[in-house]
């Protein structure tokens, strides 16, 4: 990280931070490190920063209805991770701390507790119908529990000495991939 | 016309019974892939570039199919029949060929097109060159020289499925034109890709198969050299029959560069880099495709002069030619079985290339033509208009082969299309990429010098002056492009912003960690299907962003 600013300036707030994530800068790093073709082309890359998208983890009661008569109940695992808009399942509960964070390095929420849910439950109802192939009716969310846990996202910065560009993306550190933002 | 009487009067046996049977479970095969390939086609990107999604081995291995296809099935062991060690010198381009397409062109190409939406080699063009005119210009050519091409592969294919099969040439041309019309109408570049893919590792198949056999039953390689010298003085060398291309640089310079350079002016290879999944697996397709351009090439090659050694005379041959060469080989050097499987991969060559010439020219006359003629169309209309057009012109150029015009020999016909659509094309394409000054007046100068050049050059100079018609139009055609764009004016802001655009880096394609890391449980994963994301736009405040910047 760069030199720190004033910190009497920084609004700190309490949120849940996933642990137990996959992908950290330091690997990143090194892999660019190892790189022949950006070391080719000037390419130079830092990790700048640790930001926070909004990750919903989301606890659903399903009814699941067999037959005319029987009806079923399940538990199932889901979330919805509003960085880059994608619902998803979860086999497990992921772990997650309370940190105190600068509040402005949160990304901005985009969606309501009601919409991710309506979102993720959109989503894994297909999958849900597809598990369980022959249905009476399709599956009923009867009920949820929504937690709000933020993934870490950090800042890396890239430099092509050549064409003296400076481009930022996103690490994220639960899929690994770079992702584009917008400044608005 | 060949047919199966001549070639077991040549072969002095009857054609065993589970050769044709081979080739008919391999045409189901074939209609099976293209056919579940065409229910992924959701939409006219699928259809047209399936859906820019290709990886690397089935991009490398389509790629060197539809290049090496039946006019190299056919053609090479032909033309190493008919120039011994000479020949050798046309190998080295299929190997170069896919490390210039993808090492040079498919990254810019890849991008520029994404970004600007074309689906085509034409519509880059025209937007490129800025111009609906150049965008026609180049449909015509286009269209022209492949149906040319498109020709030579249906009528190797109809021979040789006559051959095999003992039905008349008609039918079989017939039967084979509405196999491929069917998986690639439907299909689109799906289907070709994925039937190519099978079809090259059956192409390779053979050829490794048959070309070590081939080698033990003449003797070996010296056997082999000895024979050749035998027949003429010169024939064993690189140099040729009477050593005529020493003192002839640009006779082998033409030779050499008519397949290396020209692989950067062929649409149906082009598209390739197109529909490319990604610029990380751009990375892999030179390895891949230049090791199947060289078993390949030097293969067929050296297939030809064996061939040479066996049946040194071309009375020995099936209607005294040496075109079917190959099928010779393969039906007196292997047992039944296995010279079928060589014959299913010879059609296989012809197969996947006729496919991919076919889908090119659909493409550009159904949504070039199509869409300049009407530029309102809808996604749907443009689509069921491009894949009629794929239709009509596939029965259209089926029709063509039966006019005596056009029986003039694989090889030259071959020829022809290459050396007119390569040079006319190969310049825009890369000073469309690389050279900001490029304009649409100098990229219509090559087209229109470099087809005009690459047919007249052949019948009129070629033989006078010694130099390859290949090598004169590129060059021609070069310096038309030059100099015409120096005395035009410059292409708009919005052009070069889209060449610097494709020119520039991203970190995003360049650098991907996660091939490395595979997750061995999705417990915190929360994105498990990344391909169900909805909307991965993150947006950032810019007062937030610069409050980051600044710590």
């Amino acid at each position: 990280m760069k030199n720190s600013g004033n910190i009497t300036d920084i609004e700190k707030t309490d949120i849940e931070v996933l642990t137990g994530l996959r992908f950290q800068p330091e690997q990143f790093l090194q892999k660019i490190e190892k790189s022949k073709r950006l070391r080719k082309q000037g390419i130079t890359c830092q990790f700048i920063t640790v930001i926070y998208g909004l990750c919903w983890i989301l606890q659903f009661r399903i009814r699941i209805q067999a037959t005319k008569k029987t009806s079923r109940y399940i538990g199932y695992y889901a979330g919805f991770d509003e960085t880059v808009m994608s619902p998803g399942k979860l086999a497990l509960l992921p772990g997650s701390e309370r940190k105190s964070v600068d509040r402005r390095l949160i990304l901005a929420d985009k969606l309501t507790e009601k919409e991710a849910v309506k979102r993720a439950w959109e989503y894994n109802k297909q999958g849900i119908i597809r598990k369980y192939r022959i249905l009476q009716n399709p599956p009923e969310l009867v009920d949820y529990v929504a937690d709000r846990c933020y993934k870490p996202l950090y800042l890396m910065e890239f430099h092509n000495s050549q064409l003296d560009e400076k481009k930022y993306r996103l690490l994220d550190s639960l899929t690994g991939d770079l992702q584009e933002f917008r400044i608005e | 016309m060949l047919n199966i009487d001549s070639l077991e009067q040549a072969l002095g046996f009857k054609i065993p019974l589970i050769v044709p049977i081979m080739l008919v479970v391999y045409f189901v095969v074939v209609l099976a892939i293209g056919l579940s390939a065409a229910r992924k086609v959701k939409n006219s990107e699928d259809w047209f570039v399936g859906g820019r999604s290709m990886g690397p081995w089935i991009t490398a291995l389509a790629h060197g199919s539809s290049s090496l296809g039946g006019g190299m099935y056919i053609a090479g062991p032909q033309y190493g029949w008919e120039s011994g060690a000479s020949a050798l010198w046309a190998a080295p381009g299929d190997v170069f060929g896919p490390i210039l397409n993808f090492g040079i062109i498919a990254r810019r190409m890849r991008r520029y097109t994404e970004k600007s939406g074309s689906l085509t080699i034409p519509e880059f063009f025209g937007h490129r060159y800025y111009s609906k005119g150049i965008r026609l210009l180049s449909v015509i050519i286009l269209t022209v020289a492949m149906l040319i091409s498109l020709l030579v592969e249906y009528m190797a294919m109809g021979v040789l499925i006559s051959c095999i099969t003992g039905w008349s040439y008609t039918a079989s041309l017939i039967f084979g034109c509405i196999i491929i019309l069917v998986y690639t109408g439907a299909g689109g570049y799906l289907a070709v890709a994925y039937t190519d893919f099978v079809q090259s590792i059956l192409m390779v198949i053979g050829l490794l198969i048959l070309i070590p056999v081939c080698f033990h039953n003449i003797g070996g390689l010296t056997a082999m050299n000895h024979g050749l010298a035998a027949i003429a003085p010169g024939f064993d060398t690189l140099w040729g029959e009477d050593y005529y291309l020493r003192g002839a640089p640009l006779m082998i310079a033409g030779i050499a560069l008519v397949y290396f350079i020209g692989y950067m002016g062929q649409p149906h290879l082009i598209i390739k880099t197109v529909a490319i999944k990604d610029e990380k697996s751009i990375k892999l397709v030179p390895m891949i495709g230049a090791a199947f351009g060289f078993i390949l090439s030097f293969g067929v090659y050296i297939l030809g002069m064996i061939g040479r050694i066996e049946f040194p005379d071309a009375s020995m041959l099936p209607g005294g030619s040496a075109e079917y060469v190959m099928p010779m080989l393969a039906l007196t050097n292997l047992p039944a079985p296995l010279a079928g499987l060589i014959l299913a991969g010879a059609t296989a060559a012809v197969m996947s290339t006729a496919s991919a010439l076919l889908l090119v020219i659909g493409s550009s006359v159904g949504n070039d033509l199509v869409s300049l003629l009407r530029p309102d169309i809808d996604e749907y209309k443009r689509m069921r208009a491009t894949k009629w057009s794929t239709y009509i012109l596939g029965a259209v150029s089926c029709a063509m082969c039966f006019i005596p015009l056009f029986s003039v020999g694989v090889y030259q016909l071959t020829w022809i299309a290459w050396s007119v659509l390569s040079p006319a094309f190969i310049p825009p394409i890369l000073g469309g990429l690389f050279w900001k000054k490029g304009t649409r007046e100098g990229a219509a100068a090559s087209m229109i010098v470099g087809s005009i050049t690459g047919f007249a050059w052949y019948y009129l100079l070629q033989e006078r002056t010694n130099i390859h018609t290949f090598f004169a139009a590129l060059v021609l055609a070069i310096a038309a492009y030059i100099i015409v764009s120096l005395l035009s004016k410059k292409p708009p802001e919005s052009v070069l912003q889209m060449m610097d655009y494709a020119k520039s880096f991203d970190a995003e394609d360049l650098v991907d960690i996660s091939e490395d890391i595979t997750a061995s449980d999705d417990s915190e994963r929360i994105t498990e299907e990344q391909s169900y994301v909805t909307d991965a736009d993150i947006v950032m405040q810019k007062a937030q962003f610069e409050y980051i910047l600044s710590m």
